[in-house]
């Protein structure tokens, strides 16, 4: 999937740049990560592909925030289900919960959860819609290592199919590490992209190195 | 609530000299409602002519005015807490100016602006439509005295919801009219609530205001202020245990709920 995004507030982004399987933006706080999937998701006004015009409860998306955003009054499978009608809507939901080993937590509510285990409702209440694209912001930063490698491998695993292609931003360099996708950011810009490995043998700038923690042996 | 801020705080010197004032100034605050009771002359309790009236008049025409106040207010003080303007602070002042306005000199404001001889009144009277001493008088006066502290307390509790929230239910499908029924609303309503039971109060105890604009139908403010005057204290007191047993549960009741609401975590 072939992503541009242009616009001017809050900041000024003009990017471009291809999103394989499970691809992650990374780049240091204050890049316009944030900003360009909240452009992506029709929250801010922007130009670009694939889903120029259309507002944000008609783009074929799912989005989790850094915060997670559950509704802290529905319950965890009302939670999972806020996309979703009909008699079978609890059904679905559940079943989206047990994917993520969640089923027993559905008649809670969101503050009776681990961080982890929130993060995880948060993605089953955003796989609801069946997207075409999974649009994340910091899925790992408030997770403890052994709770992100469980993340990442999820993550890992939804996108494993080619749907949803999975779109996140991270300063994590290991999450960025076990992506299939990997685009750098400097200073706004997208200065390099291609496969985690080729990016790791062949950093094109100082800046691209020390992002991906090479930055000693590039000096 | 002061052992949460801080344990250290809580067992100081300090504390608990505050603690003795604070118990003191409530004491002197709450004492006449104490009174209340040994006032009263319970042997021959009764309410006097017309007091049923008075309480039908109130509890009646004030729901009513809780009615065009939830209607008009609730989208009034959702504008106002998610719309961002230029010159946004003339549409706060304007809001305070019935608030802080003397209900007197309020109503004196309203009867001439909707009384007979008044820029709306004579429109509205040429409609067949009459604003004086009659219930839609009464109302209006109520909706006046009472509709600003709904509009506040909503604000307040509309902006206390995340916009977040609302983003995300855009990016889940939901419409704006759909998130608004579904996540603001809900999760407002702790405050919306608390606002309703302090309007209500305000309209039902409402006296200056209505002593002007609308002194027929009697409500109980009214009617309290006619029995002192026309028969004395002791006529007064069977209707203020209905005053305070009738307008008090409402916003005693929304106070507890509003206390056990765990609100988002």
């Amino acid at each position: 999937m072939k992503i541009t995004c242009r616009l001017t507030h809050p900041v000024s982004i003009d990017m471009a740049f291809d999103v394989h399987g499970l691809t992650v933006l990374l780049g240091r706080s204050g890049e316009g990560k944030t900003t360009m999937l909240k452009a992506l998701a029709g929250l801010l006004p922007s130009e670009g592909t694939p889903f120029d015009g259309l507002p944000p409860q008609a783009r074929p998306i799912g989005y989790v925030p850094q915060s997670l955003c559950l509704f802290p009054h529905l319950l965890i499978w009302q939670n999972v289900a806020f996309s979703l009608d009909g008699a079978d809507r609890r059904a679905k939901a559940v079943a989206l919960l047990e994917r993520f080993g969640l089923a027993a937590f559905a008649d809670r509510r969101p503050r009776q959860l681990s961080g982890g285990q929130q993060q995880r409702v948060a993605l089953a209440r955003a796989l609801a819609r069946a997207p075409e694209l999974l649009l994340l912001d910091e899925p790992t930063s408030a997770l403890d290592p052994v709770t992100r490698d469980e993340v990442v491998a999820e993550l890992i695993g939804i996108s494993r199919n080619g749907r949803p292609a999975v779109l996140a931003s991270t300063h994590d360099r290991q999450m960025a590490l076990a992506a299939d996708h990997l685009v750098i950011l400097v200073q706004g810009r997208v200065v390099q992209q291609g496969r985690p490995a080729d990016l790791m043998a062949n950093p094109a700038c100082a800046e691209v190195a020390g992002l991906l923690g090479l930055k000693q042996n590039a000096a | 609530m002061f052992s949460s801020a801080g344990a250290g705080f809580s067992g100081s010197r300090l504390l608990g000299v505050v603690a003795v004032f604070a118990a003191l100034v409530l004491a002197v605050m709450v004492a006449p409602f104490a009174t209340l009771a040994t006032a009263t002359d319970w042997s021959n309790f009764h309410l006097a002519d017309g007091d049923w009236e008075a309480i039908s008049v109130s509890l009646g025409y004030g729901a009513v005015s809780m009615g065009i106040i939830i209607v008009l207010g609730t989208p009034l003080a959702w504008w106002l807490a998610r719309s961002r303007f230029r010159g946004k602070w003339i549409a706060d002042v304007l809001l305070l100016l019935p608030l802080l306005s003397p209900p007197l000199a309020l109503g004196i404001l309203l009867a001439s602006f909707y009384g007979p001889y008044g820029p709306a009144g004579s429109l509205l009277q040429q409609a067949g439509v009459l604003l004086t001493n009659n219930p839609p008088a009464f109302i209006l006066a109520t909706c006046y005295g009472a509709g600003p502290y709904f509009v506040i307390a909503a604000r307040s509790a509309f902006e206390g919801v995340p916009l977040d929230l609302e983003e995300v239910g855009l990016t889940l499908g939901r419409g704006p009219l759909s998130l608004i029924w579904r996540v603001t609303l809900p999760l407002a309503a702790p405050g919306l609530l608390m606002g309703l039971a302090v309007a209500w109060v305000r309209a039902v105890g409402e006296f200056g205001i209505v002593l002007v604009v609308a002194y027929f139908p009697q409500g109980m403010p009214v009617k309290l202020w006619v029995n002192l005057q026309d028969v004395g204290l002791q006529a007064v007191y069977p209707l203020l245990w209905a005053f305070f047993l009738l307008a008090m549960p409402l916003p005693l009741l929304m106070r507890v709920f509003t206390r056990r609401w765990d609100g988002p975590s």
